[in-house]
């Protein structure tokens, strides 16, 4: 309303540069009522509130001479250019509260200073009519010299023209300094400043070259309309900043995903556009750091970033993370991207946690069943021996003809099948060839009694004994459903090495149809190679036999 | 013939002394671990030491590393070694590192006394012996790649004995044919396994032992 009212006299006039005046004022008002609810942005909509007030200030000349009262010329004279300065100052420090660099706060005081240093000079050596205010406005007019006065306009003209080429300099320096969110936020800015900056340059250039008046009223308006695109920069950089909101909705579910810090901090990194973003994992044990790569660290304390840390639902501390500093005024958005990483660490710690009482499971299976081997070969098994030495003996001293010979013959068949019952006890539950000679040594025993033929393609290289121990009873495992259902005559196993990972494949050609959860085993075996963070594969197709394929990560 | 027994196998070791003793071969100690071993030989030499595999400390392989160190010293002691496997992998190493005078038997089979004391005396002799079951068992194999489906029946028999680490005279003797047979026999099988003939005792054992081994083994080859 107050810009209504201090415009109405010269609308009724200049109608067409009335209306943009008048949209310009209004819709920097509205900017910065608008970033007023932005709490972080505040400074930017008092600047921007003052760049509104002072360019309306400035066309105060234009008012009816009644309305030119007391010292109002004067204040429009000597301060109406400082809408430029607060403008641009608002522009090129948005998104930050404040200029940050030395040498941008040096420009604005130099800019401050030309204008109301050379304004108050020009007023000294001028009369209000020169300056196109009414002849009874109340002036400092000490010496008026016209000469004087138009050669002091033309400098403080000058003058302007260079402070816009600066800007503009400046502008361009801030556009390659700034990063990620950042540069989403300031961009419209910079570009709405620089569209005013030239605007406002050429126009101040026609002054100083003294151009046509109606060249110069053009100028004057298209510099007005240029001012128009300043509110539409903040309104795509608000709204830019709601979108940058709506990816955390994208991110929470990728960031679910993920299986690992590494992986959870590459969606940090490109949800917060940070690439410098570093995520560090707490070990609540050991009381310290890891970084996504596993290794020992500390969070570095550095002013330029900013370090917050990572909590779970019951308020322990789980991760830290180290970004950027000028993701601060992103704040909110930051808090909540973190949250949702904080879930999925939270995730991970428990299946981590899961796996390890997995592989604790296996580990002590594994040494019970090796406990039981070692017992069946060093105990039940040597005694079997001994006793077979000992019917040797007595064979050896009984009497050919009374039948005697025969009895002990019987005996020792039967004490033969023992031994190979034992010894397949002890294959099965644990060969102790296979921690001495390793995996090929304990397969070649395994399939030596199979009354099937069975082609062994083992790799020689020795692996962790988790990793050998566990391959062993995939494949005794799938030996024992060939020998159980396939009706198959021919089995062949393979281990070998490809690419850091060791492929395992199992085939017969036997009846095939073989399927998970009938007692079949197969899902002990998936289970043991899942262990081992490997992938298994069953293919067994009725009538074309049993395929099973395990791919293990031996690192 | 004069034996010493290395087997921490208490029972065991003791039925096989007695075993020994019946069969009119006398033992002279029984050692529980190498080290013990080689203290008794360095005693008293016998002909022949009979010497458990896996033993203390680690039961990895201390018997193979005992017969090792007994070729250095002791060169004219036959070691005979037993186990309860059938780990052609030991059988190879134990022929690497001694070239006469050296057996691997099956525990299963000391009770057989036409075995035992074949492979005692051969040993004795100086000879290599390899378990007729592991010998069998490498001609029958169906576990492996070796290429027999070229061998006749008749080749594979001569091949057979071959393994059990015996001449030619010896494999004319078990199969009750020619000596000069047994030479026709032998090159054909090596011509048709691809391997270089080489004359008879540890050599000739070896290559055929490796030769499963290698096939069976290698993830490249066929």
């Amino acid at each position: 309303m107050a810009a209504v009212a201090s415009w109405w006299p010269f609308w009724a006039s200049k109608a067409g540069i009335g209306t943009v005046n008048l949209l310009v004022a209004v819709s920097f008002a509205a900017t910065a009522a608008v970033l007023y609810e932005d709490p972080e942005q505040h400074n930017s909509a008092r600047a921007i509130a003052l760049a509104a007030a002072f360019y309306l200030t400035s066309w105060w000349w234009a008012w009816p001479a009644e309305w030119q009262w007391g010292p109002l010329p004067l204040v429009s004279f000597l301060f109406g250019y400082l809408w430029f300065m607060f403008g641009g100052m608002a522009l090129l420090r948005y998104p930050d509260p404040r200029l940050v660099l030395r040498y941008e706060r040096i420009f604005f005081v130099a800019l401050t200073s030309w204008i109301a240093g050379l304004k108050l000079l020009l007023a000294l050596v001028s009369r209000p009519e020169w300056a196109g205010f009414s002849p009874r406005a109340w002036w400092p007019a000490l010496f008026p010299d016209h000469g004087l006065f138009g050669v002091v306009t033309a400098v403080f003209n000058s003058g302007l023209v260079v402070f816009t080429l600066g800007l503009l300099g400046l502008l361009l320096l801030k556009i390659r300094r700034v990063r990620g969110l950042e540069l989403l936020d300031a961009a419209p800015a910079v570009v709405a400043a620089g569209v005013v900056a030239v605007c406002g340059g050429i126009y101040l250039t026609a002054r100083v070259i003294e151009l046509s008046v109606e060249v110069q009223d053009t100028l004057r308006i298209v510099t007005a309309v240029a001012a128009l695109v300043t509110p539409l920069a903040f309104l795509t950089a608000v709204l830019r900043r709601q979108f940058a909101r709506t990816a955390v909705a994208d991110f929470v579910p990728r960031v679910a995903r993920s299986l690992t810090a590494g992986e959870v901090q590459d969606e940090l990194q490109r949800t917060l556009q940070d690439p410098t973003l570093r995520l560090w994992c707490w070990r609540s044990e050991q009381r310290d750091y890891i970084d996504a790569s596993g290794n020992t660290s500390r969070p570095a304390a550095d002013a330029d970033r900013w370090l917050v840390t990572i909590q779970s639902g019951e308020g322990e501390l789980l991760a830290a993370t180290d970004m950027r500093g000028s993701l601060r005024r992103h704040r909110s958005l930051v808090e909540s991207v973190l949250d949702a990483a904080g879930l999925a660490l939270e995730n991970q710690a428990k299946l981590d946690e899961v796996l390890a009482s997995r592989a604790r499971l296996n580990e002590a299976e594994l040494t019970a069943r090796y406990r039981i081997g070692r017992d069946l070969h060093d105990g039940a098994q040597q005694i079997l021996m001994a006793a077979k030495t000992k019917l040797a003996i007595a064979r050896m001293r009984a009497s050919a003809d009374d039948g005697a010979r025969a009895a002990i013959d019987e005996a020792r068949v039967d004490l033969n099948s023992a031994v190979e019952e034992i010894r397949d006890l002890a294959r099965g539950h644990y060969p102790t060839l296979l921690r001495n000679e390793g995996l090929t040594a304990a397969l070649m025993d395994r399939v030596e009694h199979l009354d099937f033929s069975v082609k062994l393609q083992v790799t020689e290289k020795r692996f962790r004994p988790t990793i050998e121990e566990n391959l062993y009873f995939v494949v005794s495992e799938a030996l024992t459903n060939v020998v159980r259902h396939a009706e198959a005559t021919t089995a062949a196993v393979t281990i070998a090495l490809a690419d850091d990972e060791i492929v395992v494949e199992i085939g017969d050609d036997g009846r095939g149809g073989a399927a998970a959860g009938r007692g079949s085993g197969l899902s002990g075996m998936a289970d043991r190679v899942h262990l081992l963070g490997g992938r298994f594969q069953l293919d067994s197709a009725p009538g074309r036999g049993t395929n099973i394929s395990a791919r293990i990560p031996c690192a | 013939m004069r034996v010493t027994i290395a087997d921490d196998h208490r029972p065991f070791a003791e039925g096989l002394a007695a075993w020994l003793a019946e069969l009119g071969i006398e033992v002279l100690r029984i050692a529980c671990d190498a080290n013990e071993l080689l203290a008794f030989v360095a005693e008293d030499p016998p002909d022949v030491v009979i010497v458990d595999i896996c033993m203390p400390p680690t039961r990895t392989d201390e018997g193979l590393q005992a017969a090792e160190a007994l070729d250095a010293s002791h060169p004219d002691v036959g070691v005979l070694v037993i186990s309860t496997y059938s780990e052609t992998g030991w059988a190879t190493r134990l022929l690497r590192r001694r070239q006469r005078g050296v057996g691997y038997l099956l525990k299963n089979s000391v009770d057989n006394v036409a075995v035992l004391r074949d492979a005692l005396d051969r040993v004795r002799a100086g000879g290599v012996v390899i378990d007729p079951e592991i010998a069998a068992n490498l001609v029958t194999q169906r576990t492996v790649a070796l290429q027999l489906e070229s061998l006749t029946k008749r080749e594979r028999e001569v091949l057979r004995v071959l393994a059990e680490g015996r001449s030619n005279a010896g494999i004319a003797r078990v199969l009750g044919i020619a000596a000069r047979t047994v030479e026709n026999h032998v090159s054909n099988i090596f011509a048709k396994l691809n391997v270089v003939n080489v004359n008879d005792g540890n050599p000739r054992v070896l290559a055929v032992l490796e030769l499963q081994r290698a096939e069976g083994r290698s993830p490249h080859r066929q």
